[in-house]
């Protein structure tokens, strides 16, 4: 996944461990800062997804397997400093759904008619998917997914806080020419 | 920073179609998935409530609200009472009273059964069990 064909114009290997290692430690610093931000008990699994500004911005200046390896590194980091064994799975299990969704916005024509912001939302919105359905799963109950409207609402909201957070870092570094 | 221009405040925050389609996508689906969860939701959002089958059909009623619920079944009566936010039946002329007997249901999934009466009393959850310890 750090082959020199994979990457952008003209990233080495090195490039690429020193981008992905950057952005796993900013990814880890917002899981932190988030952990921090209180979030209504009232709504499970509510989150303002702020990790995901890093991952983003890997797929789009890095490339999408990076973007995958600093995904699951910051989900299994994470988990095991901020979280629970439970809440790793629901992470691993939106957090995959997530970069399934990401390649499809990515690889597809429709990378051009949608923006890192569009892009962030329909993560947001995957990712809560996700750990609903692994909830469900865990809990074996399917009663848990009447919160996955609330946590859809949420996650335009949030998607759109975090998705023009990683806009403005990636309009920073195209004018940087390259990264 | 002089050389911030009309050009960067342009392309600081520029929304395409696609973003439009996205949330209008994620937003029907939130809407169509409480429209399917909106049936049989208690009033209460943290409280359950109780599913009241007898002979003659189902009925449900919140556990947030106190209750004294006469059911009917088979040529027997019960007298349910929901109170504290559960539900045990009180009072039963059926020959075994094992309903009497079962106590208080108050957890989704809970039952309370009588046979002679063909009544059966499922505590369904608002609140799933056990989610308080999940964080993160």
């Amino acid at each position: 996944m750090l082959s020199r064909d994979k990457g952008g114009a003209g990233y080495s290997a090195a490039r690429h461990v020193a981008a992905d290692a950057a952005l796993l430690g900013a990814a880890l610093i917002l899981s932190y800062l988030e952990s921090l931000i209180p979030m209504p008990r009232a709504v499970p699994g509510l989150k303002l997804g702020l990790a995901n500004i890093a991952v983003i911005l890997c797929g789009y200046l890095v490339s999408l397997p990076d973007a995958c390896a600093v995904s699951v590194m910051r989900i299994l980091i994470s988990s095991l400093l901020f979280g629970s064994v439970t809440s790793l799975w629901f992470s691993l299990t939106g957090g995959i759904m997530a970069l399934i969704v990401l390649a499809a916005l990515l690889l597809t024509p429709a990378r051009n008619k949608v923006s890192p912001t569009g892009v962030s939302i329909a993560c947001a919105a995957a990712h809560n998917t996700g750990q609903i359905l692994a909830a469900s799963i865990v809990f074996g109950s399917p009663g848990i997914f009447r919160y996955l409207p609330i946590l859809l609402l949420f996650s335009v909201v949030f998607g759109l806080i975090t998705g023009a957070s990683a806009d403005r870092v990636i309009y920073a570094a195209s004018r940087f020419g390259k990264k | 920073m002089s050389d911030k221009t009309a050009a960067e405040k342009k392309a600081s925050f520029h929304v395409k179609a696609g973003d439009v389609v996205i949330i209008a996508l994620v937003l029907a689906a939130a809407a169509a998935l409480s429209a399917v969860f909106a049936f049989g939701q208690p009033a209460a959002a943290d409280g359950g409530f109780a599913v009241i089958s007898t002979p003659d059909g189902r009925t449900e009623y919140p556990l947030c609200h106190d209750a004294v619920i006469p059911i009917g079944g088979r040529g027997h009566t019960l007298t349910a009472v929901i109170e504290n936010g559960g539900i045990r039946v009180t009072e039963s002329d059926c020959p075994d009273g094992i309903c009497v007997g079962i106590g208080r249901a108050s957890k989704p999934g809970e039952m309370i059964v009588c046979v002679p009466a063909g009544v059966i009393i499922t505590v369904k959850g608002g609140g799933v069990e056990g989610f308080d310890a999940v964080a993160g």
